[in-house]
């Protein structure tokens, strides 16, 4: 059992609240990702989980034992938590060889010799880094590096592994490989892993489970696919999804005819790019539009829309797809399924009847 | 707030903070620290000023009242009294000439050779960069004293000619023999490497495309080094200039030795006098003056600095730096170059090894060289290398130098450790600017200092005067700014995940250090360790007023021999002394292959 439970967890630093009376829990054996923008408080909610940072406020669990506790000051030195931890920046001590830093955590626990080079051997191979035992950090390749990193924390057997951004300083095709290299030891391990990242992309193809932080306040937890097509507030639509989220008041220029509870009141509307579509025909969800630029990006192509009123707005879809070209009149069509809709004071999703709302019971 | 009635709860918290504060080394160092400094640093200071305005032992009657009673009698005497013109007004107004002339000759000189060595191809730069800082190793004093070697006469202080005056016949004038002029000059050449040093820093960090589009739009090299390099380094220039400047205000060495034979007085001289006849009260005041002025000096620099850090964003790491070919001034400006480190390395030590071979001092013959000053015996004293006293002396100076190097150097990684570990807590604060306090204090206020407040038995200290503790001390204190310096800056370039890796490992404070810090921050800690040895060694103004017979070290040996008049045992030290520091300094360079000189400009900025 290693599941984490935070209650009321809360960290200041100075004027600054950087955690707030957050409550939640991580299962485990879950792949956990905190996404969040840079100074959101990720980092340091990890923190506070490894023992690095004191409590302000709130309790931690790991398994069965407090680890920490505001009220009797209760706290668990990060060594005795049973925790493993890759630092954003490695954190390998240079002045020692591969097998010298990932060796470290077993000679501070006096584990024996024997033991010792069994477990360094069968680690290495996990990370692949089979004979590269003598060389120094310096020699290895940032991609190498971050294995090492790994297998320092993989040895001890850590029942949690955190990762601060582990992945931020490989170049975007190591990323890649080394996502795919996690999923791998995530699986084979059977650990809980709690994973920091500001890249969403990360966090939808790694995780069991995304909890998404804002100003150090949970904005909305649940499992990726989940979080990415049903966001609960404007920011976490934003937040996640590559290409910019259109946006725009429900009033003049398209005026649509919303169903339920946002009728009759202002709204801020919401659709995703890759959910826009070129109609037809016109009917109640569609507007006149017209093409101002069409980009091609790779992989897709993008349209830049402009209504009547002055709203911009854009289209993705796939490669192959045929669209009009710059300058056509075309008719857009904003499918009822797809649209959201936004308290415009507080940002928090609003219900209409669909047949998309399972979060209508949460509302 | 129910929960604090719950039985037990005020307990456990105590224990498990207590616990916490356990877990967190850099809290409880920094509190140790700030105690120990505080003891150290702030109660002297707190000592000084208030014993400048009561009575001292010994001046009930002159100041008309009773022992430790407030007085202005010390602050009236040296201000306001028909006296005080000797007492303060000269000496501050020589301290302040010496100062700002010895200042920009220096500058001159240190920023000409940067820019020569760095910016230009001029030939054979290694070995001129080795020679270039030997005079910033070398004892400034030492320098004094060859120079009354080289331009004496017989009619003023020892009264023996130089080698000019034997050589030419030509009897040298008394303000070439002794006086304002040699002192400015003797402190010119000692300390022109200091603004070398800066300006180097600050030319090989300037990003070479800034001069090279200039190039491209058609600029000379003069037009270059006059509208783009030179306003770059300026702010570092103005450091070099304020931080040499307040250098001079303390400086004792050079102005004891060219100065007090023809009752030339600059502040440090006159506090010195004033200690070593008892007068406190005088001392104290003179103390606290000096202290305000170097205070006021740094307070300048730190303005400087802060607007150059505007520009140390616009310089990028340049790589190497731009070279301009010399063309036809190679020649001639290598030669002026070599003329010139001949005459500030190579002649000092040679005229001092000269004068310690003469029996009679003054008389160049050969007939008259003689090592009777080194180990034989001259008016029933014993030559310098078979005498128990200097032997004894050389023993204190070796303790003392490896001491202070180990305490200084252990603290200042102790201190780099709390500062970087707690930065922007008032504990990290505390501990940084405490450990700064001491750059403000001259050597010589230092000594003065420490010799009141350690006479007499304070706390759980017994009284320290006559021990080899009391040196140690106010030398580590006095060291301590360069030490927390270089220490902080040490610890800075270790990222904390390095250590928070190995916690997460279980490793203790202990395993940490070993392991981890002490091993990556080796180099910086080795640098401060070589140069606190370097400096203690050579150091003359803190110790003068703190040895006894007992804890005589070299230079306060050297010293005494010169207020005797025996030159020749004088130079003869001096000369193991310079043997030392610079053996010490290149025994280093060579075992480790890193430059611990390069830590003088980096600790003093």
């Amino acid at each position: 059992m290693s599941r984490i439970l935070l209650e009321g967890v809360t960290k200041r630093f100075g004027d600054h609240l950087a955690v707030d009376a957050l409550d939640m829990e991580i299962p485990s054996g879950a792949f956990f990702s905190l996404l969040g923008p840079s100074g959101c408080g990720k980092t340091t909610l990890m923190r506070l989980i490894a023992g690095f940072e004191t409590l302000d406020a709130g309790r931690i669990v790991i398994g069965d034992r407090v680890v920490a506790d505001a009220r009797n000051l209760t706290h668990i030195p990060p060594a005795q938590r049973g925790l493993g931890m890759v630092f954003q920046s490695y954190a390998l001590w240079p002045h020692m060889s591969v097998r010298d830093n990932v060796l470290f955590g077993l000679r501070t626990r006096k584990v024996a010799k024997a033991d010792q080079t069994a477990r360094l051997h069968d680690t290495l191979e996990t990370v692949q880094l089979g004979d590269l035992g003598d060389r120094f950090p310096s020699e290895l390749s940032g991609g190498q590096q971050q294995r090492v990193a790994l297998a320092r924390e993989l040895i001890t057997d850590p029942a949690v592994l955190m990762l601060d951004e582990p992945l931020s300083n490989l170049d975007a095709q190591l990323r890649q490989d080394m996502r795919l290299e996690l999923r791998r030891l995530h699986a084979r391990t059977g650990r809980s892993f709690v994973y920091v990242t500001h890249d969403q992309l990360e966090a939808l193809s790694l995780s069991s489970l995304i909890m998404v932080m804002r100003a150090g306040k949970m904005e909305q937890i649940g499992a990726p696919d989940d979080i990415y097509a049903d966001p609960q507030s404007l920011f976490v639509a934003e937040f996640l999804g590559h290409g910019k989220l259109n946006t725009f008041p429900n009033g003049p220029g398209v005026p649509l005819p919303l169903p339920g509870t946002a009728r009759d009141r202002d709204v801020y509307l919401a659709i995703r790019p890759e959910d826009l579509e070129i109609a037809d025909r016109a009917d109640d969800w569609t507007r006149p539009a017209q093409v101002t630029a069409k980009l091609p990006m790779g992989s897709v192509q993008v349209l830049a829309l402009s209504f009547p009123g002055d709203r911009t707005a854009t289209l993705e879809a796939p490669r192959h797809t045929q669209l009009p070209d710059a300058g056509t009149e075309v008719l857009v069509r904003f499918s009822p399924r797809r649209l959201m809709a936004f308290d415009p004071a507080t940002g928090q999703r609003l219900a209409f009847t669909g047949p998309r709302d399972r979060h209508l019971k949460s509302v | 707030m129910a929960d604090t009635f719950t039985p037990g709860l005020r307990a456990r918290r105590l224990a498990n903070r207590a616990r916490q504060v356990r877990a967190n080394p850099a809290l409880w160092i920094g509190a140790i620290l700030l105690v120990v400094f505080g003891y150290l640093i702030a109660a002297p200071m707190l000592e000084i000023a208030t014993g400048s305005a009561r009575v001292q032992d010994g001046d009930a009657r002159r100041a008309g009242a009773d022992i430790g009673t407030w007085t202005a009698y010390y602050w009236h005497r040296l201000v306001a009294s028909p006296l005080a013109e000797t007492l303060l007004y000269t000496p501050l107004r020589n301290t302040l000439v010496i100062s700002a002339v010895y200042s920009v000759i220096a500058m001159v000189m240190g920023v000409g050779l940067a820019f020569l060595m760095v910016k230009t191809d001029l030939p054979f730069k290694r070995a001129i960069s080795v020679a270039i800082l030997v005079p910033y190793i070398v004892p400034s004093w030492t320098v004094a004293l060859a120079w009354t070697t080289l331009f004496g006469n017989d009619r003023v202080g020892i009264g023996a000619p130089g080698v000019v005056m034997s050589l030419t016949g030509w009897t040298t004038p008394d303000w070439l023999a002794y006086g304002p002029v040699p002192i400015i000059a003797v402190m010119a050449f000692n300390y022109y490497a200091f603004s070398y040093l800066l300006t180097v820093g600050a030319l090989s960090t300037i990003d070479r495309g800034l001069e090279e589009s200039a190039q491209l739009h058609g600029a000379s090299e003069r037009t270059i080094a006059r509208r783009i390099t030179l306003p770059l380094i300026l702010p570092a220039l103005g450091s070099a200039f304020v931080l040499t400047f307040a250098e001079g205000i303390g400086s004792f060495g050079p102005a004891a030795i060219l100065g007090i034979p023809v009752r030339y007085d600059v502040l440090a001289t006159s506090l010195y006098q004033s200690a070593a006849i008892g007068r406190f009260g005088e001392a104290y005041v003179l103390t606290l003056l000096l202290i305000v002025m170097a205070a006021v000096t740094i307070y300048a620099n730190t303005l400087l600095i802060g607007r150059r850090r505007s520009f140390t964003t616009l310089t990028g790491k340049g790589g190497s730096a731009r070279v301009i070919p010399l063309g036809r001034w190679r020649m001639p400006l290598l030669v002026l170059v070599l003329a010139f480190v001949g005459i500030a390395a190579v002649l000092p030590i040679v005229l001092l090894i000269w004068q310690s071979l003469q029996l009679r001092i003054g008389d160049y013959s050969l007939s008259n060289l003689s090592l009777a000053y080194w180990i034989g015996e001259v008016d029933g004293l014993r030559g310098i290398l078979v005498d128990p006293r200097v032997q004894s002396a050389a023993w204190n100076s070796l303790r003392l130098g490896l001491m202070v190097a180990v305490l200084t150097a252990l603290t200042g990684i102790l201190v780099g450790y709390v500062v970087v570990n707690r930065r922007g807590t008032w504990l990290a604060r505390g501990v940084e600017q405490l450990a700064f306090v001491p750059y403000v204090i001259p050597g010589i206020a230092f000594g003065a200092i420490y010799l009141t407040m350690f006479a007499q038995p304070i706390g759980p200290l017994p009284s320290l005067y006559g021990t080899l503790w009391i040196l140690v001390l106010a030398a580590s204190v006095n060291r301590l700014p360069f030490a927390s310096r270089t220490g902080v800056s040490a610890m800075m370039q270790i990222s904390p995940s390095l250590e928070e890796a190995a916690t997460l490992h279980g490793a203790g404070l202990g395993t940490r250090m070993r392991r981890i810090l002490l091993p990556l921050s080796k180099k910086g800690f080795l640098a401060g360790f070589v140069l606190s040895f370097i400096s203690t060694i050579k150091d003359l103004s803190l110790v003068i007023l703190l040895v006894t017979p007992s804890t005589n070290v070299l230079t306060a040996l050297t010293f005494g021999y010169i207020e005797l008049g025996r030159r020749q045992f004088a130079d003869a030290i001096s000369v193991v002394i310079v043997i030392i520091v610079l053996g010490a300094t290149w025994g280093v360079q060579w075992a480790t292959r890193t430059d611990p000189l390069q830590g003088f400009g980096d600790t003093r900025t």
